[in-house]
């Protein structure tokens, strides 16, 4: 049995869920322009979405981890202690979950645009992550 | 009927499709039924009619020098492709999103072969082969100005970027997908 404190943490959503979201995530963005109501609304259900999707991998990954040692009738003490180490990676991981960057700068966000106005952009560089423009 | 008879009845034929070709080819006509909107502008630009057909006389022989060209494909498909990005990055931030667009028009310009040293001669270029879109181009122009000046709402800008892709779809000769067009589930 590998030693439980080096495994590497995995992403909760499998590889193909992931992009699939992103790409959902693109589209909504993309069509904020025609429609940014409708686009508030996409990423409200998209959310619902993830919230769901996550549910479900947590359910599974704690129904593993209760298989591991409720199939075990005569379970050693140390297999018992593996287990409980394996249950609080899980634990710290969900108590620990950051809460999405943005969400500090909303009460500075929402100042900013009372008047509708967008702040025009100068340095500000954290929105730019994707910017492959102009080079042709 | 004598033969007297047809030639006249040639004669009258002919002058009547010399009178209506005659009409139909006036400058006036030609050139507002081809510029639209743009030859009232002019007009009311230069004041003097006779000067604003000039004017757009000029447009279209400038127009017959420039050597002008088609996006093949791929072309369209990148430029569809960063069409996209910026309408991120409008979502993002407005302003950048609509700077974006300025730039990648002027940059569609240039590529298929107008010049691009100032936005009034490519407005006055645009007029000729895409006059419907003029307006468009215009009104979105002056939006950029505003939001230089950090005075455009989003609202606004919301509105002079979808300008502007109706400029870009017409003269990139494509379409970039809306949000409807796609499932988005």
């Amino acid at each position: 049995m590998t030693d439980p404190t080096t495994q590497t943490a995995q992403p909760l959503l499998a590889g193909d869920d992931q992009q699939h979201l992103r790409t959902r995530w693109i589209q909504i963005e993309e069509g904020f322009v025609d429609d940014p109501h409708a686009a508030v609304q996409q990423a409200d259900d998209l959310i619902d979405d993830v919230i769901d999707r996550l549910r479900d991998a947590l359910s599974s990954q704690r129904a593993n981890l209760r298989s591991g040692w409720e199939s075990l009738d005569d379970a050693t003490t140390e297999q018992l202690r593996e287990t409980l180490h394996r249950y609080e990676q899980m634990f710290t991981q969900l108590n620990e979950l950051p809460a999405p960057s943005g969400w500090q700068d909303r009460e500075r966000g929402s100042r900013a645009t009372t008047h509708g106005r967008p702040t025009f952009p100068s340095n500000d560089t954290n929105t730019q992550s994707d910017s492959d423009m102009g080079a042709r | 009927m004598e033969p007297w008879m047809w030639i006249a009845i040639a004669i009258v034929i002919i002058v009547v499709i010399a009178v209506v070709v005659w009409l139909l080819l006036r400058p006036s006509r030609r050139l507002k039924k081809q510029f639209g909107s743009e030859y009232d502008r002019v007009v009311r630009q230069t004041g003097d009619k006779n000067a604003a057909q000039d004017e757009l006389q000029q447009r279209l022989e400038r127009q017959d020098s420039y050597a002008l060209r088609e996006l093949n494909a791929d072309e369209q498909d990148r430029y569809v492709a960063d069409w996209r990005t910026l309408q991120r990055h409008f979502a993002k931030q407005p302003a950048t999103g609509l700077l974006e667009a300025d730039e990648l028009i002027t940059q569609l310009l240039g590529d298929i072969g107008y010049p691009t040293n100032s936005f009034e001669q490519q407005a006055a270029d645009l007029s000729t082969a895409h006059a419907d879109v003029v307006d468009d181009y215009r009104e979105a122009r002056a939006v950029v100005r505003d939001t230089r000046a950090g005075s455009a709402g989003t609202e606004e800008i919301r509105q002079a970027l979808l300008r502007y892709r109706t400029v870009f779809e017409h003269v990139a000769q494509t379409q970039v997908a809306r949000s409807d067009d796609e499932a988005v589930s």
